[in-house]
């Protein structure tokens, strides 16, 4: 069962710059369509500057879409006004990047915790059970944690918090952007597993934000590629990893190492150059000034091709 | 092949508050001329305190600096800081820092910024210094024109490349380079990585490689050190290192980094490193090791020679 569907979002940021005063746009999200299904977990992978997040905060109406349309549960979310928002707000949660930044300091964890369940007029006697229980959850003891400050956690205990945040309104959809790249590898592990298996246990769907290719495989059932503002590749994440396809996605895997002491003596066959400028994209396919099999073709926007089940890529030469 | 650095029984203790934080304790390794020695670690460990004990450049809260440092069989720690400063920094040894592509100055021109250290430290003109930085810049894949250009028309690899010829124009011995990717795209990181690799083979380069990732440290590393709590507990040639580590945490280490190749299950490391004022008795790992021993718990164990230089009671 679908539980989210987008078809040709688009987000752009105007920029009042340019001569004339002419309004510039950043092009930081265009044409994306996808479907989500409930419980699936899909990663959205891409490069910094790719759109990546604005594609998130867009699905959650963090963000205004510039055109294109949400579906959430069969209902059109894409132009509810703020009131009506608040119905959406309780079915989807985020966890940011940065945990430092994304908790009150002056508010204890309770409090935290409670201030969704305040804002949804949730009663006090329900608040008390549900915080606590989030807390034991998430493997933070709540006697022990309840009442301290973020300061005195570590990060990955903050992103316990963070996380139990995000599911304190037992929402149908979490987009996690980049929840573990703050952390260090040991402890990286550990929030992967548990928001896998909290993932499970909640019924959720799940948006896994990262630019971290090699973290997908034990996390999401499908794998979506971005770049410059397109989704180019998307597939089961098996079939993503075995069998790449877009050139911008084989770019990514060779320049991805794995810990192997061969890799000294070789060099790596990567692009040159940067991804391109969202507020003056080329024409068309926008890796084309880097890819090494386009042609003049690729000046055309290229389709989404189904090259297997399930499979698309949105390249002109997608084999 | 010549040693070129020497490093025995390095510390680094810093006076805070809360006590004395023992930041590099007890440190000792060498490196070979045109090798990489990569040096891996969680945040805190101690690695960058070590890189900067190394090129001297200490906070006021110093409480211990002590040990041995040779470069080139010259004794480092000896020198005081006036000679250090002339003859040691930047000409033979220089720095990558961490973050440093955010650092440049942003109201002086690329080239200016790269031909500083010369300006500075080898009293060359400066404008025969910004033409031997143009040189370098090309070298690294960037044209001649970046040296015109202001730090805020660079992206993020092409700054990066720029803050790698700022350490490499002295030509000096010895480049440490901290985390020089750890903000960059793996594309551009790949790019980067395949320019210091070119070093290292036309130039015989030496690096201390800083690098919390240890599929990074593989790009580059001729050795590899673990650094856990301030000490260096283990260190091993890449192959061995990479195929068979010795060192609990090594392996525990390896165990918890996903690869994209190969399907693999992931382990965490139960528990968080130790504060490092006042560290755990014995082997500092032992509270999160789960072959500790007694023995573990009481006493620090030596470094012993197993091909890998290992401290663990494990190998006695």
């Amino acid at each position: 069962m679908v539980l989210l569907k987008v078809e040709k979002l688009k987000k752009w940021f105007p920029m009042k710059k340019g001569i004339f005063g002419k309004t510039l746009y950043v092009r930081a999200v265009e044409n994306v369509s996808f479907e989500l299904e409930r419980r699936e977990a899909v990663s959205l992978v891409g490069e910094s500057g790719s759109g990546k997040t604005t594609l998130g905060k867009t699905i959650l109406r963090l963000y205004e879409p510039t055109d294109g349309n949400i579906f959430f549960d069969g209902k059109d979310i894409t132009r509810l006004s703020n009131k009506e928002l608040m119905w959406y707000r309780r079915q989807t949660g985020i966890v940011q990047q940065d945990p430092y930044g994304s908790l009150a300091p002056h508010f204890t964890i309770y409090k935290i915790l409670e201030e969704p369940l305040i804002i949804h007029g949730v009663s006090k006697e329900e608040r008390r059970e549900k915080i606590y229980s989030i807390l034991n959850e998430v493997r933070l003891p709540p006697e022990e944690f309840a009442f301290k400050y973020p300061h005195m956690l570590s990060g990955g205990q903050l992103q316990r918090v963070a996380i139990a945040r995000a599911m304190i309104l037992d929402p149908k959809l979490i987009i996690a952007d980049e929840p573990v790249s703050m952390l260090d590898a040991s402890v990286r592990v550990e929030i992967l597993n548990l928001f896998a298996e909290l993932q499970r246990r909640h019924d959720m769907s799940v948006i896994y934000i990262t630019h971290d290719l090699s973290t997908t495989r034990y996390f999401s059932e499908k794998i979506f590629i971005m770049y410059a503002g397109h989704i180019v590749e998307r597939a089961p994440t098996k079939e993503i990893l075995n069998n790449p396809l877009h050139p911008y996605t084989r770019a990514l895997f060779n320049a991805i190492p794995d810990p192997d002491p061969e890799n000294r003596l070789r060099m790596r066959e990567v692009p040159p150059g940067e991804p391109p400028s969202l507020v003056n994209p080329p024409p068309g396919c926008r890796f084309k000034p880097r890819c090494p099999i386009a042609t003049s073709k690729c000046d055309e926007e290229p389709p989404e091709y189904e090259v297997f089940s399930g499979h698309f890529v949105k390249c002109w030469y997608p084999k | 092949m010549t040693e070129l650095l020497s490093v025995s029984n390095l510390r680094l203790y810093y006076r805070t508050t809360k006590g004395v934080v023992k930041a590099v304790d007890d440190v000792s390794f060498n490196i070979n001329r045109g090798e990489t020695l990569a040096i891996v670690g969680e945040s805190g460990c101690g690695k960058s305190s070590l890189s900067k004990a190394i090129i001297r450049l200490l906070p006021r809260n110093v409480h211990t600096y002590e040990g041995k440092v040779l470069l080139n069989g010259t004794d480092l720690m000896s020198m005081d800081e006036e000679t250090f400063r002339k003859e040691v920094r930047w000409r033979k040894i220089s720095m990558v820092f961490q973050g440093a592509l955010n650092a440049l100055n942003p109201v002086l021109k690329v080239g200016y910024q790269v031909a500083e250290p010369l300006i500075i430290h080898m009293g060359i003109k400066e404008k025969e210094a910004i033409e031997r930085a143009k040189e370098i810049l090309v070298k690294l894949g960037l044209s001649e024109e970046f040296a015109e250009r202001y730090p805020f028309e660079l992206s993020g690899g092409m700054k990066q490349r720029a803050v790698i010829a700022m350490a490499l124009i002295t030509s000096p011995d010895l480049i440490i380079l901290d985390e020089p990717t750890s903000a960059l795209d793996v594309i551009t990181q790949a790019n980067i990585m395949n320019m210091l690799k070119e070093l290292k083979k036309s130039r015989e380069q030496t690096f201390i490689f800083i690098t919390h990732d240890i599929s990074v440290a593989s790009e580059l590393a001729d050795k590899v050190a673990t650094m856990y709590a301030g000490q260096i507990v283990e260190i091993a040639p890449a192959d061995t290192f990479y195929e068979e580590p010795l060192h609990p945490y090594t392996q525990k280490l390896m165990k918890s980094v996903p690869t994209l190749r190969r399907d693999k299950t992931l382990e965490s490391i139960p528990g968080a490193p130790p504060n490092l004022i006042d560290p755990p008795s014995g082997c500092r790992f032992h509270p999160r090791c789960e072959r500790a021993m007694d023995i573990c718990r009481k006493e620090d164990p030596p470094i012993f020679e197993r091909g890998h230089s290992v401290k663990c009671w494990l190998y006695r």
